[in-house]
């Protein structure tokens, strides 16, 4: 792209062409006021307050649109401007309900940030506007139409980033407003997802989250936190505001990232809630059905005698938490592999990380990094979803899913043993039966790598042909891999098969996502995912069980707690039925009070950053460990294992990927 | 928005069949597939945009946008009888506002809206071309002059008797 110059206010800038004015005096720290103007979103120039005089044209051009040409000379900042922004700022003023001293926003409000900034202290205009409604039917939001100023940056997030399109705008002039869906209430809509993103881009009072208002503006908190969101594999950054030691609001902060700076419904509420649940501060020790507090000398005694015990006949096994940091999953390895060789020592709901360790092995061994990364759906022209739930998974991912569907016109398909996660713009749904999915995709390579005719007993014949048609035709198919689906690594590794038979090659990998619940998920592979899966089956004395207690702990893990005779419960919150299971608890720092490193399954190490300093009087993990060998009388190995280790990195390219051979089931 | 009724409903995806053919896949479709709505069952009905809306991977709420923006776009059936009041100067002056007001109470609709009998639907047009009857009304096709409120609504409830 060529370099381009401009004179902006009597400053030389350069910009790139295809930039608009406004980027360009962005890059260039010169600064224009704006409204509907949204970094990451497409601008429509519709507030005219970034308009600006451009020397040998009449017109005020809106800088957001106009696009940069060399040799322009710009003015942003004189009398006839600045009278123009006032103007408009006073009509917008008078439109609808903006009295500041009644809204949750005030403070924090950009219109009230730009009338103050322009001196606007009356609206010469009478105030003809009349009262539309407060829509306060959703749960989470709040959606007060009398204090919208129209700019749309809800309207395109939701359809543009999170491609739900749940809002849009009816009527025009006066009566313009923005809709839910079919002008149905936001608590009503059935295309919202919950994620928030339209309240976060608010410039006004008009869409607030209620855990959010009246708990401290933007400017009033003590600090801003940039870290990552540990909710899932996608980790998403994120810009937490504390107050008092409480997260008062989270937002997503890569707004010109693939994303937009969006959230999903967990990132968004589960956070800031988090801070606000009931911990657990001191250790304590089962007495019947109560607990009672306990010194840390008493529990660790107690814990190490009773873990001793089990080691020496073998009956001991650890659960510990895919959202763990690098870190800490180095330390678990430590104590439990290196240090006491525990045969029974996995992660929660460690079948999906082994089916796709295990699945995707053969891939590796080419040398073929077998997933891509997850923005690229956006530039896919057909989704296959392999039993997966991306908006209760993965949910950002499920955005891009709809976002290239919707908006980019690529085809769907959808083969689940559950119901349809994208029921009404699926182009092809194969119900399939979670025993039947292996021989479907098994018939499905076979089809388009050798067109073969296509048949299996009980599924729909002319839904999968038409599904095979659609693989052998597209350029860069991307296939979804669930949760579910990937605890039957032969499953994975056919499907694979089936990614590479439809040449499904991008610059990075093998067009596949895997939906991955465990914001670690590479380290929890290097460091803590058994070869075999022994939850629920084996017999355990002693049970050692470390949760964040973030997301709700998986049926088998709970069952398994409940039967072992001994159980060591290390977590922050007295979240039930976890608390339930334990014998002796041990209270832990919550995720906002660490820090440390997650590792993406693609390899990207990105840095948790501690948001509130811890409060309560608690041992790390390091400390708790070493007292508990100690205790036990062993010597703690430090680990060499290097969490971090990008085993699927790639050394060939994505189109050198061959089939392999997978047994008949 | 007016739901369709139970018999109608049975018939609309057979009914909408041929849009979907004829615009699949295309694109700036949204004013001429509304427009071909209204054409086929008189107004733009809820199920029938939930219905284009999923077969057409178009957002619901994009159709719902553009139909509430253009005044030739229905989101009821036109009532057996179209009362076209006339809100012209001469008719002002006379105190059509006050017919129009007075026929707004009585049925409880508002302008462009249709009573729940689907007998009346209220419009407000610019000029009727007879300003030495106003304030005028037509109903249907016959023009009713020289009104006052209370006359309005007895011209009109005889519609209602006869029908």
């Amino acid at each position: 792209m060529s370099e381009i110059n401009l004179i902006i206010d009597g400053k030389e800038c350069k910009g790139a062409s295809g930039d608009t004015i406004l980027q360009v005096a962005q890059k260039n720290d010169v600064y224009i006021p704006t409204l509907c103007y949204l970094k990451g979103l497409t601008p429509i120039g519709s507030c005219r307050m970034c308009v600006v005089e451009v020397e040998g044209n009449a017109k005020l051009l809106t800088s957001c649109t106009t696009p940069a040409q060399d040799g322009m000379v710009v003015n942003t900042k004189t009398q006839k401007l600045f009278n123009y922004r006032k103007q408009i700022l006073e009509l917008l003023f008078a439109g609808r309900n903006h009295f500041c001293m009644f809204c949750s926003q005030s403070g924090d409000c950009e219109l009230q940030t730009l009338a103050i900034e322009h001196g606007m202290d009356s609206v010469r205009y009478p105030y003809l506007y009349h009262d539309f409604e407060n829509d306060a039917t959703s749960e989470d939001l709040q959606m007060d139409h009398n204090r919208c100023i129209l700019c749309g940056r809800c309207i395109r997030v939701c359809a543009e980033k999170v491609g739900a399109h749940t809002l849009d705008l009816e009527k025009r002039g006066w009566s313009a407003n923005i809709i839910t869906d079919l002008g149905s209430k936001l608590g009503d809509s059935e295309t919202c997802v919950h994620c928030g993103a339209c309240a976060q881009v608010c410039p006004t009072g008009t869409i607030t989250i209620r855990d959010f208002v009246y708990r401290g503006r933007r400017n009033d908190c003590d600090d801003v936190v940039e870290s990552i969101c540990p909710l899932c594999s996608l980790g998403c950054e994120i810009k937490g505001y504390v107050r008092t030691g409480s997260l008062t609001r989270v937002e997503g902060s890569n707004l010109e990232g693939p994303d937009g700076g969006q959230l999903c419904h967990k990132g968004r509420w589960w956070l800031p809630e988090s801070t606000e649940r009931e911990r657990l501060s001191v250790p304590m020790i089962r007495e019947g059905s109560t607990f009672r507090e306990a010194s840390w000398e008493e529990a660790l005694g107690l814990a190490a005698s009773k873990m001793k015990d089990a080691c020496q006949k073998g009956k001991a096994g650890a659960i510990v938490s895919g959202l763990s940091t690098d870190e800490e999953l180095s330390v678990f390895h430590s104590v439990f592999k290196d240090t006491l060789d525990l045969k029974y020592f996995d992660c929660f709901i460690g079948d999906i990380l082994r089916g796709f360790k295990k699945g995707f092995e053969p891939f590796v061994e080419q040398g073929v990094k077998p997933f891509t990364a997850a923005h690229n759906i956006t530039s896919s022209d057909l989704v296959l979803i392999l039993d997966a739930d991306p908006q209760d998974e993965v949910p950002v991912t499920a955005s891009y899913i709809r976002v290239n569907t919707i908006i980019n016109g690529g085809k769907l398909a959808n083969i689940s043993s559950a119901t349809n996660p994208f029921k009404g713009i699926t182009d092809v749904d194969i119900k399939v039966s979670p025993e039947k999915m292996f021989n479907v995709i098994t018939a499905l390579v076979k089809a388009v790598s050798e067109n073969e005719p296509i048949e299996v007993s009980g599924v729909d014949k002319t839904a999968l042909e038409e599904l095979a048609g659609m693989l052998k035709e597209a350029n860069r198919p991307v296939f979804i891999f669930g949760g579910n689906f990937a605890s039957d690594a032969k499953a994975v590794t056919q499907a694979t098969n089936l990614a590479i038979a439809s040449g499904s090659i991008f610059e990075d990998g093998l067009g596949i996502v895997p939906m991955v619940r465990h914001a670690n998920s590479l380290a929890a592979i290097n460091t803590v995912v058994g070869e075999e899966p022994w939850i629920g089956k084996a017999d355990i004395d002693c049970l050692y069980v470390s949760s964040t207690g973030l997301i709700p702990e998986d049926s088998q893990s709970l069952e398994a707690m409940s039967m072992a005779r001994f159980c060591i419960i290390h977590t922050p919150y007295m979240v039930h039925p976890l608390v339930n299971m334990a014998d002796v608890l041990i209270p832990s720092p919550a995720w906002y009070e660490r820090s440390g490193h997650f590792c993406t399954i693609e390899g990207e190490r990105r840095k948790l950053n501690t948001m509130v300093k811890p409060q309560l009087n608690l041992k790390g993990l390091g400390e708790i460990f070493s007292t508990l060998t100690e205790k036990m009388g062993v010597k703690l190995n430090r680990s060499e294992v290097q969490p971090c280790e990008n085993i699927f990195n790639s050394t060939v390219p994505a189109d050198k990927a061959c089939q392999v051979a997978v047994e008949e089931v | 928005m007016t739901p369709l009724t139970t018999e109608s409903l049975e018939h609309l995806e057979a009914r909408l069949e041929p849009l979907i053919d004829k615009y699949k896949g295309k694109k700036g479709i949204t004013i001429p597939l509304l427009a071909d709505v209204q054409k086929e069952l008189g107004y733009i009905a809820e199920e029938a945009v939930d219905f284009l809306s999923k077969e057409l991977d178009l957002p619901a709420a994009e159709l719902f946008g553009v139909a509430t923006f253009y005044a030739m776009f229905r989101l009821q059936p036109e009532g057996k009888y179209v009362i076209r009041v006339c809100r012209g100067t001469a008719c002002h002056v006379q105190g059509s506002a006050l017919i129009g007001e007075q026929i707004q109470r009585h049925f409880k609709v508002k302008d462009g809206e249709t009573t729940e009998d689907g007998l009346f639907t209220l419009q407000y047009v610019a000029c009727l071309g007879c300003c030495s009857l106003a304030p005028v009304m037509m109903v249907g096709n016959e023009v009713h002059g020289r009104l006052t409120p209370d006359k309005a609504i007895q011209v009109l409830e005889s519609y209602r008797t006869r029908a």
